[in-house]
Order: C-alpha cells, then structure tokens, then sequence
C-alpha cells in the first residue's frame, strides 16, 4: 500500500447529520482521516457510532453534510458480512473478488489470509460452524485479501479474546505504518498503538452539554 | 487500463457463481419450489378426478399456478439472508455497480428456483394429459413468464425485506402484479389447444419482461437502499 503522489488520499466528513424517522439521529459530525493516522469514535450506547460509520463507509446517504473519499474504504460491521453455508476458503475468494475498487497492491491470498487470522486449520471449515470470535476474524481477513486505503470498523473487538484484541492491534498498527488510514469505533476497549490517535465523540442529538 | 471492463464486471460474476455455490450448498431447500410445483401436480387428478378431457383443457393453468405459486415460495430468500448476515450493505462500499448487481442477483434466484421447475414441466405436462404438439409453446410461456415473475417477486421482497411478517406481505404485494403474465402464459396455451395463435400472447409476454428487465434492477435498487437503512 503506496501514497499516490499529489493529492493525498483522504476521508472527510463535513457536518454530516442523519435523520431516523425525520428524527436527527446525532449532532452534526466532522472528521478528516488520512493516511497512517487512527480515528476512534466513542459514544454512548445508541449515540449512532454505527449509522456514522455506515455514512462513512457510503452504505447511507447523509441527510445533510457531505462525506468526501478519496481513497478505497472497506467496511467490516457488527454483521461480520460471511456466509454461513460456505467455507472459510470460500468466503475469501469470494471477497478478494467482489470489491472492485481501486485495488491496492499487497493483498494476501485467501490461504495466507486464513493463515495469518489464525484460522489455518479451518480452511475447508463451513464458516457456520466457527465460534463467534474466529467468525468475527474471518470478517477481518477480508481486509488483507482486499486491501484498501482506510478501514471502518465498527467494534472489531467484539467477542474477540485477549489474543485475538492484540492481534486486531497488531493488523491496525501493520495498516498505519503502511500509509493506510482507519476509524474504528469502540465503547469498551481501545486499540493501544504506537501511532498518534485522535477521538470523535459522537453526542446524541439535543444531548449536547 | 485495458482490464477496467473486466473489473466492472468481477462483482458481478463473483457474486453470481457465490450464488450457485450457495445453492448447492443448501440442496434440499434449493429443491422445495420443485417439490411444490409436483405437490400440487399430482394433486390436482385426486381433487378434480382423472378424466383425460378435463385434464388437458386445465392442463395449462394448472401448470403456470403451480409454477407462479412455487416461484411465490422462494421469494422469501431473495434478498433476506444477505440482508441478516450483512453481505447485502457491502454492495454499497466500494465501486460495484450495484444495478448490475441486483440484476444478477434476480437472474441467479430465477436460475435456481425456476430453472428446475422449467425442466421439469415436461413430466408434468405428461401428468395432466397435456399434447406433445403444445409442449413447446409451454415452456416458452414459462420461459418468458417466470422471470418476469421473478423480477416483480424481487421488487417486493426488496420493500419488504425491513417489515415483520415480510414474506406474508410479498405474497400480498407481489399476487396483483402476476395476474397479467398468468393471463397471457394461460391464454397462449389454451390458444393453441383451441387451434387458434398464441403470437399476441407470447408478444405481450416479451414486452412485460422486456419492461421488467430495464426498469425493475433500478427499482429494486432504491428499495434496497430504503431498506437497508
């Protein structure tokens, strides 16, 4: 994963409202990502972390403000977005296959990957058949076979043990120092990185103190 | 770049041979649109009673019922499990061109349910006493009729896919919708066993998909994106 010389590659939102139910869902959002730097957005619980990395990630329109990419974006949400009735092989070939954005080099092949989330025994496994956390990694593994530029996720941490949370560091902190860039959301646990971090609190709509 | 035509269509290719796969993978439930179309094939000689007349005059009605209903069946899975297991909201991130997606998602789903069924059409024709001479001229009814069956199921499941009690309110929404192309795929055979033309019939029937497959991708897109919100 290279910067491209001249304009760099960039997340921006600016202003961005949505509207549930004519209702506003959060008070206004900006936030400008680039690469080899980490965005936490933290929340409280139904403050719309979620509906603002969807926004983000282009699944929703904003109902007003602008949301700018310059970069590819991958999404991985609570849904880790894996079929259940094929294998683990399977539902990587299918990912490295599917995303047909601007392709970044360095994608790992769907062996590798499995390899590397610690799923290499599992490769002819049906993903239904995986625990809550090694599907959660499978989820995860479609970043390395379809590498972009900025990742959103939203609580990758969920359900993952203490190994599997420092090994997400591990992939968060092997992104940054490759010029990518990431949001990620959480209300529990933080990525402890190296790199320089900043945080989005997202406040509920009227709740603002 | 000479191979940007080829990554356009990637997605698309990518997600109609995952579609394939998934179908083999769920085998039995892949089965029950034809099992239902037999179900009420073989049924309807014990109910109306097996006289060779009355068989081959219903014969052709018979036959698109069941196939319509079968298709009816199987529009619950459409869009549904994509939906739930959150492959659906990844069409939207990144650059696939989701028209194109959602169109052969509906090709793919009238492959798999409606494509067996229209195999098999033949065995029942058999059942129900239909000629041989008028056996052509149904399949090229069903051929015609199924996707736009398909695509009309599509739009509805896609408005649905959020409401509880969705599948019930496809049915709902869907049944007014096919009642032309049961008309015109009925009317082309029963044309024919009359000794009269089926061409208006199978004309009207083009035109319908003709229609469906331009405007419907379109539409079911903007249902989805409703939806998905």
């Amino acid at each position: 994963m290279t910067l491209q010389t001249g304009m760099q590659p960039h997340l921006t939102a600016t202003e961005v409202r949505f509207c549930r139910h004519s209702e506003p869902v959060f008070e206004p959002v900006s936030l400008r990502l680039v690469g080899g730097c980490l965005l936490i957005v933290t929340g409280k619980n139904g403050s719309g972390k979620t509906t603002l990395m969807r926004l983000l990630s282009g699944i929703l329109a904003p109902f007003s403000g602008s949301v700018e990419r310059s970069g590819s974006v991958s999404f991985i949400g609570h849904r880790p977005g894996i079929k259940k009735e094929l294998s683990c092989l399977e539902n990587l070939e299918f990912a490295s296959r599917f995303y047909s954005r601007e392709r970044e080099s360095g994608g790992l092949t769907p062996h590798q990957a499995l390899g590397k989330v610690g799923l290499g025994r599992h490769i002819r496994q049906l993903a239904g058949q995986l625990s809550a956390g090694q599907q959660r990694r499978l989820g995860l593994a479609k970043l390395l076979v379809a590498p972009t530029q900025f990742w959103l996720l939203d609580e990758p941490y969920t359900s993952l043990d203490v190994e599997g949370c420092d090994w997400v560091d591990a992939l968060l902190e092997e992104h940054l120092s490759n010029g990518g860039g990431a949001i990620v959301s959480a209300h529990q646990r933080r990525p402890h990185l190296p790199q320089p971090m900043a945080e989005v609190v997202i406040h509920p709509w009227g709740q603002l103190a | 770049m000479g191979t940007a035509s080829v990554s356009l269509h990637q997605p698309a290719w990518a997600l109609f041979q995952r579609d394939l796969q998934l179908s083999r993978r769920m085998g039995s439930q892949a089965m029950l649109p034809l099992v239902f179309l037999f179900s009420v094939i073989a049924m309807v000689p014990l109910g109306i009673g097996p006289g060779p007349e009355l068989l081959r005059a219903i014969s052709p009605g018979m036959i698109w019922v069941a196939a319509l209903l079968s298709g009816l069946l199987a529009l619950d899975g459409l869009f549904k499990s994509d939906f739930e297991d959150g492959t659906l909201e990844q069409w939207w991130v990144g650059e696939q061109p989701v028209v194109t997606l959602a169109s052969v998602r509906i090709f793919s789903h009238w492959l798999i349910t409606a494509g067996p069924t229209i195999l098999a059409t033949p065995i029942a024709a058999q059942m129900l006493y239909l000629p041989n001479d008028v056996l052509g001229l149904m399949l090229l009814s069903l051929l015609l009729g199924t996707p736009i069956m398909s695509l009309v199921g599509a739009l509805g499941a896609a408005l649905t896919l959020n409401a509880k009690g969705g599948s019930a309110l496809v049915g709902i929404l869907v049944f007014p919708l096919i009642v032309p192309v049961l008309i015109f795929g009925t009317g082309a055979v029963s044309a024919a066993l009359d000794g009269l033309t089926a061409r208006p019939f199978i004309l009207l029937l083009s035109a319908l998909l003709i229609l469906g497959i331009t405007l419907v991708p379109i539409a079911t897109v903007a249902a989805l994106k409703l939806s998905i919100e």
